[in-house]
């Protein structure tokens, strides 16, 4: 019996020890390449491996914006600069040339492991009531091969893809009508984008889930809309504000 | 046989009512002449103490009987809301040291009698005063070479109550906050805790009781980058919803200027200095169009002043006509929410007989209300200095030397008395400002200047509140700059 029970627990710790020998495969980085991975600015709005951005809730005055991507080599620092590719996924991004713009060489500078990639993303007639989605992929070169997808709770994912995508799309906010304040509604009449616009426009206030009616916020909002439209229609006499349906932009008059 | 029963029935019934009431009253009770037995509170009025300071009041209290068998309990509580009801004292004299936070209280003051159980209440209104603050009394704003600043005076021979001091804060600006003020002062105004200082330069809130400044112009706005230049700021209206900036009227939350009044149609409007506030609408005189313009709570549109009332009077959508003097009183109406607003009256000139000289009265709830010339009114052309009734319908005006009276026939609404009212500048001295005193409408306020001695003298003068009549100089203060605009301070 006690044979029986040694040589059991013989044969399972040779099992052990046989594949405690195996070559750990799962670490990328075994052979030593440099790797190269892109991740977004939190303050900017990113969240996970993409941006999402509204030129809606700015003023209309404001045609683009520069958003950075952050890149981080992973690796030992070098004493020159290194070079790296980085490239415009065609399958995945719709974005037309002239709604961005992004410069053509990348460079890890001497001694460093980061550099930032200003790309411009821009308003266009086509964002007006679509989105514009840019897909950036780290391409082999022969100083970085594409590096691992890191999660990190909190902050965003750095990997070797981002996603970009931006609108001027405007989206009704909820507290416009819905309970319990229906603020927005009570002043400025029934939602369109031309008077969320405006709003923006003529407080640059873009939240409003804190509005509630007959605060000095409320009629904040709503006396500076009622000055926004009327100098705009006393300027386009003949032309007053239309709204997206083609309806003249009015506000309640108490 | 029905009938009969209905007899035997009825019978039965009146018998069991008015058979008991022969019984005799054998209750064990007879009446006593209670003795007379209150609490004099007849000229206290509000009384006010500063926070952790001692309150002293002696209730007179009348009583036919022991004295020293009388308990007493005094109380404090707050005016409004919920809060704790606090014991202060229990002896006959109240002189208790007030730690209660600023703000309205009642005292209350229960004295028992303990043979026949009977109890007397008095209550006491209190305003508990931050601690250094100034009390109720008359601002002036003067002008000392080019400097503004405040004074308050402060007597009971215009103010009611029982510890009213005999003071002249002067300075109050300076000494409070280290600060001068520059221009011409246009204003002052009370707003709940607030006086609201307007000059040519500068618009200024600050506490009622402290004096310390709270706000400068720009902080009036919502937001401060929206504020226009001071343009000749003339006139705040009571109720803070708007003021006029140069020609522009200015109107926001009530608590906040937002953005300019429009103008309710194509022909823009200029804007006389004179408000006139309501309760929820208020309105302005154009003197551009020669028309009055309403605007709406919270609004920034301007609206055609639809209640036309006697269109035989005036048109108030135009009445060809410059607005020259304004102020409000009488009469006094309820709006749509049952709140007390005042008329408005102002002395106008023709804008195509330019000498002629009419007085115009008006309030939203009734339209037109008069339209008088007053051509014929001694010195009327000259005259710069306004004010009118709240109690009969009469106003006072004045050149810089008389002090004049106008009394409108209110039923006809075009015809009016004018005279003297009873007051001449005496000496090298001039009229700079003039102010019915509106807590109770029985005293004018007159200030002068007198260019050769550089001094200015406050006068209180007893007024009829029925006539506008001035009776006698009660007071005189002296010892100041040249008063510009004044205004009541009343905690």
């Amino acid at each position: 019996m006690y044979r029986c029970k040694l040589i059991i627990s013989s044969f399972f710790l040779s099992l052990f020890i046989f594949f405690g020998c195996k070559k750990n495969e799962q670490d990328p980085f075994f052979n030593g390449a440099t790797a190269l991975s892109i991740s977004g600015d939190a303050k900017q709005g990113a969240v996970g491996d993409s941006l999402v951005f509204s030129f809606g809730v700015l003023n209309s005055d404001v045609t683009d914006t520069l958003i950075k991507l952050h890149m981080r080599a992973i690796g030992a620092p070098v004493d020159q600069d290194r070079q790296f590719v980085l490239s415009v996924n065609s399958q995945l991004s719709d974005a037309q040339s002239d709604e961005y713009e992004i410069e053509k060489n990348f460079i890890i500078p001497a001694n460093s492991l980061s550099a930032i990639v200003p790309i411009r993303i821009k308003r266009s007639a086509r964002t007006e009531s679509a989105s514009a989605t840019l897909v950036m992929d780290v391409s082999v070169n022969e100083n970085f091969i594409p590096g691992p997808k890191l999660e990190i709770v909190g902050q965003p994912t750095s990997g070797p893809r981002f996603t970009l995508r931006w609108t001027s799309q405007l989206t009704k906010p909820a507290a416009w009508d819905d309970f319990p304040y229906a603020a927005l509604y009570f002043c400025l009449g029934e939602y369109s984008t031309a008077k969320h616009q405006i709003i923006i426009d003529a407080t640059g206030i873009t939240t409003y889930d804190d509005v509630m009616a007959v605060s000095d916020r409320w009629y904040y909002i709503y006396n500076k809309c009622l000055e926004w439209l009327n100098t705009y229609n006393q300027a386009h006499p003949d032309a007053p504000l239309r709204d997206e349906n083609g309806d003249i932009v009015e506000f309640p008059i108490f | 046989m029905k009938k009969t029963t209905c007899y035997i029935y009825f019978l039965l019934l009146a018998g069991t009512i008015l058979f008991p009431m022969c019984k005799k009253d054998n209750g064990n009770y007879n009446y006593i002449e209670l003795p007379a037995f209150s609490i004099d509170t007849t000229g206290v009025g509000r009384v006010s103490v500063e926070q952790n300071a001692t309150l002293a009041l002696a209730p007179k209290i009348t009583f036919k009987g022991d004295h020293g068998t009388l308990s007493f309990l005094w109380r404090i509580y707050l005016a409004s809301g919920r809060g704790v009801i606090d014991t202060l004292s229990t002896a006959d004299k109240l002189e208790e040291t007030i730690a209660n936070a600023p703000g309205s209280y009642f005292i209350e003051l229960q004295v028992k009698e303990p043979k026949n159980g009977i109890t007397a209440l008095a209550v006491y209104n209190l305003t508990v005063q931050e601690q250094d603050a100034v009390p109720s009394g008359w601002l002036v704003f003067e002008n000392k070479d080019g400097i503004l600043d405040l004074s308050l005076v402060s007597s009971n021979t215009f103010i009611s109550g029982s510890n009213v001091p005999e003071l002249v804060y002067r300075d109050l600006l300076y000494t409070r906050n280290l600060e001068n003020l520059s221009g011409t002062a246009r204003q002052i105004q009370r707003k709940n805790s607030e006086i609201i200082l307007l000059t040519t330069d500068d618009m200024l809130a600050v506490s009622a009781s402290t004096f310390k400044i709270n706000r400068h112009f720009n902080q009036f706005f919502f937001n401060a980058s929206d504020a226009p230049f001071v343009k000749d700021a003339k006139s705040y209206i009571n109720n803070g919803k708007a003021f006029v900036n140069g020609t522009d009227v200015y109107r926001g939350s009530g608590n906040f200027f937002n953005s300019k009044i429009i103008s309710p149609d194509s022909k823009g409007y200029e804007a006389a200095p004179y408000l006139i506030a309501g309760s929820y609408n208020d309105f302005f005189y154009d003197q551009l169009n020669g028309r009055y313009i309403l605007m709406s709570e919270g609004s920034i549109v301007g609206r055609p002043f639809t209640k036309k009332g006697d269109l035989s009077l005036f048109s108030p959508e135009n009445t060809g006509r410059k607005m020259l003097l304004g102020g409000q009183g009488y009469p006094i109406v309820s709006d749509y929410y049952e709140e007390l607003v005042l008329s408005s009256w102002g002395i106008f000139t023709d804008k195509v007989e330019t000498d002629r000289r009419y007085l115009m009265i008006l309030n939203e709830d009734n339209g037109a209300l008069a339209n008088v010339d007053v051509s014929s009114a001694a010195n009327i052309r000259v005259a710069d200095l306004f004010s009118v009734g709240n109690l009969n319908s009469f106003a006072l005006y004045s050149d810089g030397q008389t002090i004049r009276k106008i009394q409108v026939d209110m039923v006809k609404g075009t015809t009016a008395i004018f005279g003297d009212a009873g007051f001449i500048s005496p000496g090298q001295e001039v009229i700079t400002a003039m102010e019915i005193y509106k807590p109770t409408n029985q005293f004018l306020f007159v200030a002068t200047w007198n260019e050769l001695t550089k001094e200015g003298k406050l006068y209180l003068v007893q007024m009829n509140e029925v006539s506008g009549d001035l009776t006698e100089i009660v007071k005189v203060w002296t010892g100041f700059g040249k008063i510009e605009a004044m205004g009541s301070k009343i905690n």
